[in-house]
């Protein structure tokens, strides 16, 4: 018994993801009913759900056969801590908040910087928004180098084991989020939380919704750093991607950004510069104009929306 | 549970879950109501470019859409949604007449590689060919890919 209350083995964490996954096939089926019937808003579709589905199977492996290296850096870290933070579950909540906040950072970093995007775009690449969405994971986390971003926290003095336990735990709870069934929660829950409201606007491909919501489960984070954008019922949201997927296979699903990469960085007369941009610049950058970023998508949407706002202004008049 | 258990149930439920979605007709693939819907909706999809005529697919689960910058672009349904792109030219690697009235179109695309396009008929399928003819030539130059992702 520590301060913080009972002491925790790290080492006997459970893995929520594993334990939650009955729930997360039983819920998807409840859905898909109650969709099916109408008693619910949404929508499925056969080869949308399945590739989702084979796409969270895969993340799983895809965990277990890469995560080794992040795993093995947290660890090093932990080796220099500054202090030990024993494992209490007051410890663990403690965790469980700093970790969202470095959720919201890296997923922040996933939108706004490509190679990052690469591996998170599998996630934003179904058209549909259901709970079988929240399944649709990558594959190669693994080797994207985000588990730098936990190890300040390791280095602080918690145990990786704990950080791996507080992160799982956070997607486990953004699962009952991938969902067009729930309108609106009260204001105070919706001013705290991400839910799934928020999370719609983060899924949607209109120019509008681009890059906001990126909390994990604390909306506050968006609020805090100005990324925050609430859904508007005069827009709803359309999901996907700026441009959809033609396939449905997930082999093609989780690499075609890492392809377009390689593409993009083996074209001739190429600077050194422009080759880095390719991985670094903001998805939809080039360097020949001839794509468009999320900001250069929004700048176009308000000008068309001003412009539209005139015109209609003139034709009352 | 130890991995393979846990990626074989997987699986398993995938397929569940999957042969219940057909079951229940989620499997429906869309389509479009006329000419007008097919501009409408690859306008939508792609609001760059200008829409200027269309064709519909005799199965009306994809059109083709001629542009005002002379290029053909593509409607296609993937399930109940849809997908839109343009094609410039060095962007269809082959056209493979499968029928009398079905085409399959290899892409140059790693998102989009292969389509099969159902036609009212032979007649039909040749001017969809036609239409497709600058999007199989090789682009002047290198194939550099207009896209934009968010
Ligand atoms: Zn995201
Ligand atoms: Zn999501």
């Amino acid at each position: 018994m520590s301060f913080f209350g009972p002491l925790l083995d790290p080492a006997t964490l459970p893995d929520p993801k594993q334990v939650a996954t009955p729930l997360f096939i039983l819920f998807v089926l409840i859905e898909l009913t109650l969709v099916h019937r109408r008693r619910l808003k949404g929508d499925y579709e056969t080869r949308d759900t399945l590739t989702s589905l084979i796409m969270g199977t895969g993340s799983v492996l895809g965990g277990v056969l890469l995560g080794g290296l992040g795993y093995l850096c947290l660890l090093g870290a932990y080796d220099m801590r500054l202090t030990t933070i024993q494992t209490t579950p007051l410890s663990l909540f403690l965790l469980f908040l700093l970790d969202d906040m470095r959720f919201y950072w890296g997923h922040r970093f996933s939108h706004r910087i490509r190679w990052f995007w690469a591996d998170h775009v599998i996630h934003h690449s179904s058209q549909h928004y259901n709970l079988s969405t929240a399944l649709r994971q990558p594959w190669l986390s693994g080797i994207s180098g985000m588990f730098l971003l936990q190890t300040p926290l390791a280095l602080i003095g918690f145990h990786p084991a704990a950080l791996v336990f507080v992160g799982a735990l956070n997607l486990v709870y953004q699962f009952w989020i991938h969902t067009e069934a729930v309108g609106r929660f009260p204001r105070w829950f919706e001013a705290v939380f991400n839910t799934p409201s928020h999370h719609r606007v983060h899924h949607a491909r209109n120019a509008k919704y681009l890059d906001a919501n990126y909390a994990g489960t604390l909306i506050v984070w968006d609020r805090l750093f100005g990324s925050f954008i609430p859904e508007d019922d005069a827009e709803p949201a359309e999901y996907g991607l700026v441009k959809n997927l033609g396939t449905f296979n997930p082999l093609r699903v989780a690499t075609h950004e890492y392809v377009g990469i390689l593409k993009d960085v083996a074209q001739r007369g190429l600077t050194i510069r422009q080759r880095l941009a390719y991985f670094l610049a903001p998805p939809g950058w080039s360097h020949d104009g001839s794509r468009m970023t999320s900001d250069e998508l929004k700048r176009r949407d308000e000008e068309r929306k001003k412009q539209n706002e005139k015109t209609t202004v003139r034709a009352a008049d | 549970m130890p991995l393979p258990v846990f990626i074989a149930v997987g699986l398993a439920a995938c397929a569940v879950i999957a042969a219940y979605a057909h079951w229940l007709g989620r499997s429906a693939r869309q389509t479009l109501s006329d000419t007008e819907d097919a501009l409408r909706l690859f306008q939508a999809a792609c609001p760059d470019l200008e829409a200027r005529q269309a064709r519909l697919a005799g199965d009306r689960h994809a059109a083709l859409v001629m542009l005002e910058n002379g290029d053909a672009g593509l409607l296609y349904a993937m399930g109940s949604k849809w997908m839109a792109r343009d094609l410039p030219a060095g962007s269809i690697k082959a056209v493979k007449r499968l029928s009398a009235n079905r085409l399959r179109l290899i892409l140059a695309d790693y998102t989009m590689p292969r389509l099969t396009i159902a036609l009212a008929d032979e007649n039909e399928r040749e001017r969809w060919i036609e239409a497709m003819e600058n999007a199989a030539r090789p682009p002047e130059r290198g194939p550099i890919e207009r896209k934009a992702t968010a």
